[in-house]
């Protein structure tokens, strides 16, 4: 076992990162326990509404000077932030997997999809760009400038604690707006470290602030008036009242919620790729992931009973046998492929739903409830795969946002029938289709309501340059983050027509 | 995961752990046997800027839609260890180095096989780093003509 030196030694006592400095906040600290050791490895404060309005302070003071900074010198900024990441690459990417349990691949990931979208942001000055149009009318111009609009505040979870706030802040800060980040009290210390980075990099003081806490930081986030704009990722309940609230004060609002995401798996599906990427997506990071594929369904689309049935069985043991393989432990531990979930609440919500779904009468083909786990850990926060069979779209646990490693698979006559099953769940996030025929591909991204759409793909996770999407019960908002969109997000288009006399 | 199976950070650590051990061997080829020392150094060196592309190649294109079970099965972990034996002759140390060599191109060769299905640069980029591996027992040879 070769298990990579953890960068944290001792545990930390966070921070606040308010107008350029590391400030204590007077809230009540919690503690951050790594869920593969047990182990505190940090305590986070939950600071009150008033730290809240002293970084709202920093931002609004730092922000006429940062606006009217030219775009290639807060690309600049962006640039050495880059270079830093790639510096810290490795202990970013270990401090992911000792606050969140992902594995050490994972996390590395996670690392460099939130460096991607640094280095989309790098380029502000072309995506900045307005447009203009000359004689609208005689001797009469147009054009539109995109502006900042001040201070925006970014609200993210705790399933990927460095990315997600880097599908937002990058474009605000290069856009010229002034940013607070308020971490997952649950998954906090990657931030703390980014914004070591930013001050490294040159940002002035008020420009990427960060403030740790729970309900109560993010409300005041939400009341107050000088805040133009909230990014928010996480479930849905909370995505509902977060568009709610800042519809009432009037900001601006990418909410992104929660998912249950299907994968078709079509006759001519290339069997082993198709597994492979299925268990990638259902059990990657430990399902907690809004991306990863909840359900599975076996279409027989053309196929006889014999034929479908012989089919079924051949997908759903491959499947299962794979899953049965994946090994589990400390995600630092680098022949590891699965870690543990966040916390033992988490765990114990997701042995709810497996118990819950034995009771509706799925067939549990798979029963990750006591995993073998590699090497001394307890076991307070370790589940293995799981897979029912049997599973209809209105069981619980395929209707439901279970967020672990659980996999339902299912049964459809026919492509029609199955993108009908998939409508029938209230969350639109993303939905594939495994299948060699195009026809049928074309269709499925046609007619499926969902943001993301995979085709031979388990995980569509949109590159830094695309829009993340999402549909129905999974987002809601106009523009979403990440690229051009967050561009948008981020300014407002000011629009100026001109006569000279 | 059985003998020899590995996931993609572990094969990362193995290929850090093979141009870092050959780097150490060349170097000391060099500081032992006058004979050969330019061309020692520069596979030194050489090892070391594999260990930064391959390292470098896999953190810049790793994504967070890895493949969860992905592994390397069946390789050869022995291309890791080379040692030379205190009273080694040049003689015998070329032959060491060929084998190691060859040990390390295999292994490369296998790995760059198997990760074809998942991330195009990687396979790449120890296919590339195999074929200068390879390329270095043709010199080895050369010299052992000559020693």
């Amino acid at each position: 076992m070769a298990l990579l030196e953890e960068p944290i030694k001792k545990p930390l006592d966070l921070k606040n990162y308010i107008g350029g400095e590391f400030v204590r906040s007077r809230g009540e600290m919690q503690d951050i326990v790594n869920p593969a050791t047990g182990k505190v490895i940090a305590r986070v404060p939950m600071s009150t509404r008033e730290e809240v309005e002293q970084a709202v302070e920093a931002a609004k003071e730092a922000y006429p000077e940062w606006r009217s900074t030219p775009p290639l010198a807060r690309a600049r900024c962006l640039f050495r932030l880059k270079e830093l990441l790639e510096e810290h690459f490795e202990e970013l990417s270990r401090i992911q997997t000792m606050e969140h349990g992902k594995t050490i691949d994972e996390s590395r990931g996670e690392t460099r999809r939130g460096i991607e979208n640094v280095e989309v942001a790098t380029g502000i000055p072309t995506l900045m760009m307005g447009y203009n149009l000359e004689d609208i009318a005689a001797g009469i111009d147009e054009y539109v400038i995109r502006q900042p609009l001040g201070v925006f505040g970014i609200i993210s979870p705790f399933n990927f604690p460095l990315m997600i706030p880097l599908w937002f802040a990058p474009y605000a800060v290069a856009t010229g707006n002034c940013v607070i980040i308020k971490p997952s009290p649950e998954t906090p210390i990657s931030q703390t470290k980014l914004a070591e980075l930013t001050e490294e990099a040159g940002f002035p003081p008020g420009v990427w602030n960060v403030v740790h806490g729970g309900v109560e930081a993010a409300g005041a986030m939400l009341d107050h008036p000088d805040i133009k704009g909230i990014c928010f990722v996480g479930s849905t309940p909370v995505a509902k009242v977060i568009y709610r609230r800042c519809g009432e004060t009037g900001k601006r609002v990418i909410a992104q919620a929660g998912a249950k995401n299907f994968a078709l798996i079509m006759p001519d599906a290339d069997l082993d790729n198709t597994v492979a990427a299925c268990l990638t997506s259902c059990f990657g990071n430990a399902g907690q992931r809004c991306l990863a594929i909840a359900n599975v369904v076996v279409v027989g689309e053309g196929l006889s009973g014999a034929e479908f049935d012989a089919f079924y069985r051949r997908f759903t043991d491959a499947f299962a046998a794979a899953a049965s393989r994946i090994r589990i432990g400390y995600g630092l531990d680098d022949t590891i492929q699965m870690g543990p979930v966040r916390d033992a609440h988490k765990k114990e919500k997701i042995v709810g739903y497996i118990e819950k779904g034995i009771a509706e009468g799925a067939k549990l083909r798979l029963d990750g409830r006591k995993p073998v786990i590699v090497g001394d850990y307890p076991d307070t926060c370790f589940l293995g795969p799981t897979i029912f069979e049997d599973v209809t779209p209105d069981m619980t646990i395929g209707r439901e946002e279970i967020f672990g490693p659980v996999a339902t698979v299912m049964k459809a006559g026919g492509l029609k029938e199955a993108i009908g099953m998939i409508h029938s769940n209230p969350y639109g996030n993303a939905a594939s289709i495994f299948t060699r025929n195009g026809k049928w591909a074309r269709e499925f991204q046609y007619w499926t309501e969902c943001g993301n759409i995979g085709i031979n793909v388990g995980i569509v996770a949109p590159m830094a340059f695309f829009p993340f999407s999402g549909m129905k019960e999974s987002f809601f908002g106009t523009l979403h983050g990440q690229g051009m969109e967050a561009i948008r997000f981020f300014t407002e288009s000011k629009v100026v027509i001109q006569r000279w006399f | 995961m059985a003998e020899g199976e590995l996931t993609a950070s572990a094969i990362m650590c193995l290929a850090e752990e093979v141009e870092e051990n050959s780097a150490a061997f060349y170097e000391k080829l060099a500081s032992r046997f006058a004979k050969g020392r330019e061309e020692f150094l520069g596979f030194a060196e050489e090892s070391r800027k594999n260990k930064t592309f391959l390292v470098r190649t896999y953190q810049e294109t790793v994504s967070d839609a890895l493949e969860t079970a992905f592994s390397c099965k069946g390789l050869d972990l022995a291309a890791v260890e080379v040692s030379l034996p205190e009273n080694a002759g040049l003689q015998e140390a070329l032959e060491i180095a060929v084998s190691l060599e060859r040990r390390v191109s295999d292994l490369y060769f296998q790995i760059a096989e198997q990760t074809q299905s998942l991330l195009a640069t990687i396979p790449r980029a120890f296919s590339r780093v195999a074929k200068k591996r390879a390329a270095r027992i043709e010199v080895l040879q050369s010299m052992m003509g000559d020693a």
